[in-house]
């Protein structure tokens, strides 16, 4: 079962981009599952994605990534035995931690007969209000871009060319191993790349992503 | 995790923790029927008027505001990520024009305030929005009660 995680601050069009992508992959025959862990105790976008016909589940009462890891396990391993889906995609609060995430998702291969993989990391950044953003919640921002494979300049019809060429360069900045791409999810502008990184390819698990990262810091001197 | 992740953690938390949240569950119920139209402005008005609030008592940033109206009959969701937004973003899954009432799910969350603070805000403008409505509601649930209660932490 593959595991994707879509991460980005609140308000970056995440659950609208989530709802696009997994009716595109449905199209694409795939069988999709949402899960969805909100700041707070209850997820507005859980019930939303449950109303319009999709496979939902919410998780709540903290971090996914350590407070409430045990749950996300067992609700993938539910997913995965009540459910089957080719790719599960995963809503993160915004403080998750992409390798935590990992961690926690092959918890799961312990409690179902299944092997995890993890699609790449996708970071969106919100293009309009990302002065705003980074004058506020600075740190959130840099550690979702940070943590990323692919960063999407969300909302590109909407941001002006300029605030699309500075999010650019401010993911250059905070993350340059990150490939960037840009996202509509109003004109479906840079969907087929979504669909393709999330069925097509792979992140490393979180062992592996261990290592590599104290390789990196090792003969890269943290680049 | 690494240790340094780890330190990353544990301030990504800090920085949750410096957000203000706060959900409200109400049963709204009307006498006459309830017109799509004025349950979309209903929306629009709850919602702006929550943030107009958070904003004018010290909130610096709107994380999102999002909103719920469901019903037997299907059900609509707001969203608002700007302190001047205009209309509230609205996705439409009603397929019918007058209900007779329903569930009202609303989520603030803002920075530069804290939880405390947002909730006694929220609460303040529920009976000012609706003398505009010829609808009464009950709180069904109060997210923060939930959250802060005895309960939550093991005990009660």
């Amino acid at each position: 079962m593959k595991v994707s995680q879509i991460a980005g601050f609140l308000g970056s069009g995440k659950t609208t981009a989530v709802m696009k992508i997994a009716e595109g992959l449905v199209n694409k025959g795939c069988r999709i599952a949402i899960v969805v862990n909100d700041v707070g105790e209850i997820s507005i976008d859980s019930k939303f994605i449950e109303a319009n016909g999709l496979e939902a589940r919410e998780i709540s009462g903290g971090c996914i990534c350590c407070q409430i890891a045990g749950s996300f396990a067992e609700t993938l391993a539910k997913l995965h035995e009540g459910f089957n889906p080719d790719i599960v995609i995963v809503e993160p609060s915004g403080v998750a931690i992409p390798w935590g995430l990992k961690r926690a998702a092959e918890y799961s291969e312990a409690k179902a007969d299944m092997v995890i993989e993890h699609a790449p990391v996708i970071t969106l950044v919100d293009a309009v209000r990302i002065d705003m953003l980074m004058r506020a919640v600075r740190r959130l921002v840099e550690t979702q871009i940070r943590e990323a494979d692919i960063c999407f300049v969300n909302k590109v019809d909407v941001a002006t060319p300029e605030a699309i060429t500075k999010t650019e360069e401010l993911i250059r900045s905070i993350n340059p191993r990150a490939e960037i791409a840009h996202l509509s999810s109003i004109t479906g502008e840079g969907l087929e790349i979504v669909y393709d990184a999330i069925m097509n390819r792979t992140s490393p698990r979180y062992d592996d992503a261990v290592e590599e990262e104290m390789l990196r810091k090792e003969y890269a001197k943290g680049v | 995790m690494s240790e340094d992740n780890e330190q990353l953690h544990i301030e990504m938390h800090r920085a949750v923790d410096e957000l203000g949240k706060y959900v409200i569950v109400l049963r709204v119920t009307s006498n006459t029927g309830v017109n799509k139209d004025e349950g979309t402005r209903f929306m629009n008005q709850i919602m702006k008027r929550s943030v107009q609030e958070c904003m004018r008592n010290g909130a610096d940033l709107v994380g999102h505001v999002k909103s719920f109206l469901s019903c037997p009959e299907g059900n609509l969701m707001g969203s608002i990520v700007e302190a001047d937004q205009e209309e509230v973003a609205i996705k439409d899954s009603l397929p019918v024009q007058s209900i007779n009432g329903f569930e009202f799910t609303m989520h603030v969350i803002v920075h530069g305030i804290w939880d405390d603070k947002v909730r006694d805000l929220t609460r303040s403008i529920l009976n000012e929005v609706f003398d505009d409505y010829d609808m009464s509601f009950e709180i069904v649930e109060d997210y923060y009660d939930t959250e802060k209660g005895v309960a939550h932490h093991g005990g009660g």
